[in-house]
């Protein structure tokens, strides 16, 4: 790993970043990739559970549980800040009945 | 292959990623026309249904839910080889609409094994609730399949789904559908995929197997050795990975998958606006995940579901007892009045109907706690409660869905067991089987409540408890020890998607709770059955003697039993014919040891009395906690791990352990000059 680059599994809740690489094997490998987790995708730290393991990241618009201990498998870039465009305020929909649920498609 | 006329059933699989709503969708299509199996061979669940609609007919199978189709777990090679070898006329790729990107990545490997795709761009509603605006001609064109947009849950755009589902039937396979994985791989691609025989490919494309070796996918790559005579294939593939490797600085399943990634992230974001999790999520998981609220709200939510289950279906219970005695009794009545002998009377109204009473009398609870469980499944909560159990869990070498699998024991053991089969390592599933009988089910509990009303008045509840809590403790040290002694086989990964939270639909909570309690009934009831019928053979050869005789086989057998049981504190034959009964249910020890004494329940605790003490009580009590798990716990175990050996190594154990702890418990108690 280079200099910059830091274990996912020690980044902290509200830290974001880069995948640089995923250093394992295995169906872990698998798995972790078949879920999104390549290099080039962004992830962010929401939380931890509360005994501090396992830890709940988003990455690709789904939320996801790891332990911190295969996470740290994952080299990461951390982001300082925002990496991207803040999050798109949509207009709430008020009162408008959802179409699906009543009808109306 | 065309068909001529809608003459052969067509079949339409269903596949897609886990949380997208599959089973709403098959339900909405299949209604009460479904029946659950299994996959052959395999404990995996297989859900067959039959859609009839305008009059054309159609089997509909819902494969398990994937991510992608490696072999990396029984799933999904179960998917994979059903849509490969078995050809569906259809199969409906149900994706996430507000998680586009990934549900995209599985239906490129769809598009790639030709599969006959239409898309039921699912939950809809919550794209709308999100504001999320999709093109969905756009996403057509793009994937070149027919993409109709659904609410499952709401029985939105289904009647649309089917109509483009039965005008797929019969349309040529593949569309030809290519990624584009780079120079260097796409060369060997096409260098493999000519030195590939049809027979080694069976009908899959010969790109795909390519693609799969290059992938090293384990379960091809088993079919390359045991295929034979395959050095110049093997040869090349060596090459063509090193190759690989020394150009990009990774290997090929990484550069495939990320390409396949790529793709669906392009795709996506061209058709759709960017995803976000629902806001409600979000709030309700600062509660679920707190740092110190989390495990309460866990643990109250466990207790929740037992005092609900056994609330409500304690007035079923009831029924159904008061039903099986009331027949009983008519048919005993019937019979002797139609001059049958006593023998055949009592067969047919004390054993066979004894033994569906039994059944009957604990169906409620189990159908109710599947009722729970499928509740909270559905909403999502399971999910955290994998993941908060997961540090605990693997303090004891298992895994963090093991817990629920331990929870649904302290119902019923075999519910518990059949709950394994979302662990994914079969070492943390055949750990989690072989404890669970530790779990103190729920047919223990009379014969505590009976024999601390009898000794321990005023302190029973805390006797009750201090025996859940031994069967914990037992059950995790049992843990700890076999995942120290059962290393082979890796421990699973733990990474585990959190869905958003969501409404269940109640439908189809209903359905799959009346589903999974066939099943049950199925398997416990059989085995239950036929061991009540053997017992009662038992307790009334040979003629002339009855079930209240120390003559009787069972009375025999329990005298051989007595005094192995006498260090233990209670070597009767009437403990050991109770035990004996234990074994087919554990509720039938009381049962039996009222029938022995001769009293009947007012009178038993008097019996007891007489007969025991209390501190051989409580061994007694340690040892119907322990000792073998009853019939039907026994059968299942047989029944998920494939194999007798492990079946019988649980009864082995269990009997031993039981034993141990209840002489323990009543030579330490004398030593310690209790009485």
């Amino acid at each position: 790993m280079s200099s910059q680059s830091r274990p996912l599994g020690e980044l902290n809740p509200g830290e974001r970043g880069t995948i640089l690489s995923i250093n394992c094997h295995g169906p872990l490998k698998r798995r972790l990739m078949d879920m999104g987790l390549t290099p080039g995708t962004e992830v962010f730290v929401e939380r931890t559970a509360p005994l501090g393991d396992p830890m709940v990241i988003c990455a690709r618009g789904c939320r996801l549980g790891l332990r911190r201990a295969e996470a740290g498998s994952i080299a990461v870039m951390p982001c300082p800040g925002i990496c991207k465009q803040a999050p798109v305020r949509r207009p709430r929909r008020g009162l408008r009945r959802n179409r699906w649920r009543h009808g109306r498609t | 292959m065309m068909s001529t006329t809608m003459q052969t059933t067509p079949t339409i699989a269903i596949a897609g990623n886990p949380n997208s709503g599959k089973t709403a969708l098959f339900n909405a299509m299949t209604g009460a026309r479904q029946h659950v199996a299994n996959w052959p061979g395999v404990t995996v669940e297989k859900k067959e249904g039959t859609l009839i609609k305008d009059g054309r007919t159609a089997q509909v199978v819902d494969l398990p839910g994937t991510y992608a189709f490696s072999s990396r777990a029984i799933d999904e090679t179960i998917a994979r080889d059903f849509i490969l070898l078995e050809e569906p006329d259809v199969v409906i790729n149900v994706v996430d609409a507000t998680n586009l990107e990934r549900n995209l990545y599985l239906t490129v490997q769809l598009l790639e094994m030709d599969a006959p795709l239409v898309m039921a761009l699912n939950m809809m509603d919550e794209a709308e609730d999100l504001g999320l605006e999709i093109d969905v001609p756009g996403l057509s064109a793009a994937l070149g399949v027919p993409v109709v947009p659904t609410a499952a849950v709401w029985r939105r755009g289904i009647d649309a789904l089917i109509e483009a589902a039965f005008a797929r039937v019969g349309k040529p396979r593949g569309q030809g559908f290519r990624i584009d994985y780079g120079p260097v791989i796409e060369d060997r691609i096409a260098r493999l995929a000519e030195i590939l025989t049809p027979g080694f490919c069976r009908g899959r494309s010969p790109r795909w197997v390519a693609t799969k070796l290059l992938e090293q996918d384990s379960d091809i790559l088993k079919e390359l050795d045991s295929f034979g005579n395959m050095t110049a294939l093997k040869s090349e593939l060596a090459g063509a990975l090193a190759a690989i490797r020394d150009a990009a600085g990774k290997e090929a399943a990484d550069l495939i998958t990320e390409k396949r990634y790529e793709l669906a992230a392009k795709i996506a974001k061209s058709v759709a606006s960017e995803p976000e999790v629902p806001r409600s999520s979000h709030v309700i998981d600062r509660f679920a995940l707190h740092p110190w609220l989390a495990y309460p709200i866990f643990f109250g939510v466990i207790w929740a579901i037992f005092q609900i289950t056994f609330t409500l279906s304690e007035p079923l219970t009831e029924a159904a007892g008061s039903l099986i005695e009331l027949v009983g009794s008519a048919v005993g009545d019937f019979l002797t009045g139609m001059g049958l002998p006593d023998l055949i009377t009592g067969l047919v109204a004390d054993g066979i109907l004894g033994g569906v009473g039994a059944v009957l009398e604990f169906a409620p609870p189990i159908f109710m706690l599947f009722l729970m469980i499928s509740l909270l499944e559905d909403v999502g909560y399971m999910a955290r409660a994998a993941l908060l159990s997961d540090r605990l869990m693997r303090a004891i070498g298992l895994h963090g869905k093991a817990f629920i699998p331990m929870i649904l024991g302290f119902g019923c053991n075999v519910t518990g067991i059949l709950a394994t089969r979302t662990l994914e390592s079969r070492r943390d599933r055949l750990i989690t089987i072989l404890v669970n009988p530790l779990m103190s089910c729920a047919a223990r509990l009379p014969v505590y409540v009976l024999f601390a009303t009898a000794f321990f008045s005023s302190h029973r509840g805390l006797v009750v408890f201090s025996l859940y809590l031994l069967g914990i403790l037992l059950a995790l040290a049992a843990a700890k020890v076999l995942s120290l002694f059962l290393q082979e086989g890796e421990a699973a990964s733990f990474v585990l998607e959190l869905p958003p939270y969501r409404l269940p639909r109640l439908s189809g909570v209903l359905i799959q709770t009346w589903e999974r309690g066939k099943e049950f009934i199925h398997r416990a009831g059989t085995v239950i059955l036929t061991a009540v019928v053997v017992v009662w053979a038992l307790s009334n050869l040979p003629p002339g003697t009855g079930p209240d005789s120390p003559y009787s086989l069972v009375g025999r057998i329990g005298s051989l039993l007595a005094p192995i049981l006498r260090p233990a504190g209670f070597g009767t034959w009437q403990a050991g014919a109770a035990l004996l009964f234990g074994a087919i249910a554990k509720e039938l020890i009381v049962g039996t040891l009222a029938v022995l004494y001769g009293t009947g329940d007012v009178g038993l605790i008097a019996a007891i009395r007489a007969n025991w003490t209390p501190l051989s009580a409580y061994a007694f009590l340690v040892m119907s906690l322990v000792y073998i798990p009853c019939v039907a716990t026994i059968a299942t175990i047989r029944a998920e791990t494939g194999s007798r050996k492990w079946a019988a190594v649980t009864v082995a154990y269990t009997l031993l352990l039981g034993w141990i702890l209840a002489v323990i418990v009543y030579q330490g108690g004398r030593l310690l000059g209790f009485a």
